[in-house]
């Protein structure tokens, strides 16, 4: 008896944590994700949401090398700016321009490709729903966030 | 399957369950709930940019004035470049809509990215304003949640000093 209980909590825990007063991510308070946004926006059903879901994946298997180019050279901005260096922040600042045009277009590739797979009364709503894709790819806030400055202040 | 298999895995569900549970309860809040003083208590929805910066940097009653005073005025100055933003992000998308692709994709991409730099400038010289702001083992601590907590810090329409919902550009 205890075996089944345990395990109807077990499967029950995903269902629990899907549901909240507000929409499925509000369990545990944790904000929306940018996924739960765009689907929300453009009122995915359940059978757009994998397909939806397979198009982002697949783009975004490309940028993780973009992702770290871009957060690199936030880096070296960052550490001009805070030895008061602007030409070594233009520098980073032109190539940041250069990297931030490759990953949208990256998103742009996965946008058009997911708005093929809309539905006509779905793409009114597709030009609001790109607004949201911006940084998709980007990495989110390290768990373990607090510490050193990521680039150690060095002259890169 | 005797007894004490079935014992072994009741109580292996029941750690998954508790790791699981465990896991939720810190997403995207780097777990930092559990944390002595002001955050201990305090739900994630309600952890602002500004509650967030406050305790990484361990921020006293005037600092914590010094950088959201920082912080507003980089938020005024952004304006025209979250304009920008939005402009080529819309631009970018009717040009996809419209099936456009090699040049005109690479312009309104290029004018993207430009806009996305200038956004990125901002944030990072304000950073830096408020790293030179406090004190060096302050600055050790929290450098690194200032880092990724200011991407998209100014993107959003309404203000800067709102729990950061993952939206960035």
């Amino acid at each position: 008896m205890i075996v089944r209980i345990v395990l109807a909590l077990f499967l029950a825990t995903p269902v629990l944590l899907a549901q909240g007063e507000d929409g499925p991510s509000a369990a545990f308070g944790r904000p929306r994700t940018l996924f739960e946004q765009f689907s929300e926006t453009l009122k995915l059903d359940k059978a757009q949401v994998p397909v939806v879901q397979q198009i982002l994946t697949t783009a975004g298997s490309d940028a993780p090398p973009l992702a770290q180019e871009l957060m690199t050279l936030r880096e070296r901005i960052m550490n001009a700016e805070l030895t008061n260096r602007p030409d070594a922040a233009k520098v980073a600042l032109d190539s940041y321009s250069i990297a931030a045009a490759k990953m949208a277009a990256i998103e742009a590739s996965a946008f058009a490709k997911v708005y093929q797979a809309l539905k006509p009364n779905q793409q009114p709503k597709a030009t609001e729903a790109f607004g949201l894709l911006g940084g998709i790819f980007m990495p989110g806030v390290p768990s373990a966030s607090r510490g050193a400055p990521p680039a150690g202040g060095g002259d890169r | 399957m005797n007894r004490a298999r079935w014992v072994a895995m009741t109580c292996g569900l029941a750690v998954c369950l508790l790791v699981t549970s465990s896991v939720s309860a810190q997403r995207g809040g780097g777990g930092g709930g559990g944390r002595g003083g002001g955050g201990g208590g305090v739900p994630f929805t309600s952890r602002t940019r500004l509650f967030v910066l406050t305790e990484a940097f361990t921020l006293g009653k005037d600092q914590k004035q010094q950088v959201k005073d920082v912080m507003d005025a980089a938020f005024k100055t952004a304006a025209p470049i979250r304009a920008e933003l939005s402009k080529t992000r819309a631009s970018l998308a009717a040009t996809v809509i419209a099936g456009k692709s090699g040049g005109d994709l690479d312009d309104a991409t290029k004018a993207y990215g430009a806009a996305a730099s200038t956004m990125t400038g901002l944030e990072m010289k304000t950073l830096a304003a408020i790293l030179n702001l406090v004190k060096a083992e302050q600055r050790t601590a929290g450098a690194r949640t200032a880092f990724f907590l200011m991407r998209g810090a100014f993107a959003g329409e309404k203000k800067w000093d709102e729990v950061p919902e993952g939206r960035t550009y």
